[in-house]
């Protein structure tokens, strides 16, 4: 994680998904546990991984990593509980479903054009192309003529701004 | 989208590294607060008697402001963490509560309980009251707008603590103009405005610090 936070993209790439199973267990016992289905677990994973992300630089490099982690989890899992509780929705078909899915490798319920939506034209470009097709930020900023540090802080805002959508559903409810 | 797509997608924005809290917190609430105390005092000027018989009960009330500014602005720090408990963050305040105890000891060692009532009540409530809650509204707004950056897993009790510790730091200019010296006064008036304006943090911490 220090190596990681230090820029090293590999490192972190490797700590990302290795922190993903982890996220994923925590957020189904809870879920499991307040009598809720597993239907939303994937979105859960991802707003905690995107909240991870934004907010690293809270986590203390002199104290072990999994508290850190497992509080901004059970923060975004309690999120969509409240969000789901104004609701008063229990969907048993979803949990029934999940007991007898076999694990997708980590698909949203969020489809993808429509998490992109909020994004303006440049910025789901750029999302899209770096997510998507898996290029650089340089090679990207060659084929939509930037700069490699605007392609970088195009990137950073568009995502603010999914963590600012996810929040806004979550006061929407 | 996949998870191991939005993965790909944190990882290229890497660089964009951000700062801890402490680091930009520490820079802009200080000066935040400093501008207003600066400018209501060239607006009033500090008592006339500042260095004669005020030096003495001005002392207690830059400690008391200082060390609720200090102790409360650690604990907001902290509780930026979200593994961090409200509890376990308001700790410190306790060396405020310890010292407004000693405080009130030496009014009544001094005094005895004989007019008692007549040091509590001075004329400046009302200023008190007033100007030290409108000295911390600059920097609490800095301070929650700073805190935002963090993600505190208590954004009623961090607003607390944002609220406290910006009055602590309004204490130090007022108490520079201030004029009623009783103890009583002091332990009594200038807590209560500290702890209006940790009621309003915890109000505005409710709807601004979450994350």
């Amino acid at each position: 994680m220090r190596l990681a936070l230090d820029g090293d993209q590999v490192a972190y790439k490797t700590l990302l998904a290795a922190l993903v199973p982890h996220v994923r267990g925590r957020v189904r016992h809870v879920l499991a546990r307040s009598g809720r289905g597993q239907a939303e677990v994937e979105d859960i994973v991802q707003e905690t991984l995107l909240a991870v992300h934004l907010k690293r630089a809270t986590w203390d490099w002199s104290m072990p990593l999994t508290p850190w982690l497992n509080a901004v989890t059970r923060h975004k899992t309690i999120d969509l509980l409240r969000r789901v509780g104004a609701r008063g929705e229990v969907d048993l078909d979803d949990a029934v479903e999940t007991l007898a899915a076999p694990d997708d490798g980590g698909e949203s319920q969020l489809d993808v054009q429509r998490m992109l939506s909020v994004l303006d034209g440049r910025q789901r470009q750029i999302v899209e192309q770096v997510s998507l097709a898996g290029r650089s930020a340089a090679e990207v900023g060659g084929q939509l003529g930037m700069s490699e540090g605007a392609v970088r802080v195009a990137l950073h805002r568009a995502l603010k701004q999914l963590a600012r959508t996810f929040k806004g559903r979550a006061d929407a409810d | 989208m996949r998870t191991d797509d939005m993965i790909d997608v944190l990882v290229r924005d890497l660089p964009n590294q951000p700062k801890p809290v402490s680091t930009i917190l520490l820079r802009w609430w200080p000066a935040a607060a400093a501008l207003t105390g600066a400018g209501f005092l060239a607006l009033t000027g500090v008592r006339p008697d500042l260095v004669t018989a005020g030096l003495a009960p001005t002392l207690v009330k830059l400690m008391l402001g200082a060390l609720i500014a200090l102790t409360a602005i650690l604990g907001a720090l902290d509780l930026s963490r979200p593994e961090v408990q409200a509890s376990a963050a308001s700790k410190w305040l306790l060396a405020v509560v310890g010292f407004l105890g000693l405080v009130v000891a030496t009014d009544l060692l001094r005094h005895g309980l004989d007019g008692w009532w007549a040091r509590l009540f001075g004329k400046g409530i009302v200023t008190c009251l007033t100007i030290v809650p409108a000295l911390a509204a600059l920097p609490l707004i800095a301070c929650l707008t700073i805190l935002r950056r963090g993600a505190t897993s208590e954004p009623m009790a961090a607003g607390a603590l944002a609220g406290l510790a910006s009055a602590g730091l309004a204490i130090l200019a007022y108490g520079l103009f201030c004029n009623e010296d009783s103890p009583l006064f002091i332990a009594t008036w200038y807590s209560l405005a500290a702890l209006i304006v940790g009621l309003a943090g915890a109000a505005l911490g409710r709807a601004m610090l979450r994350w």
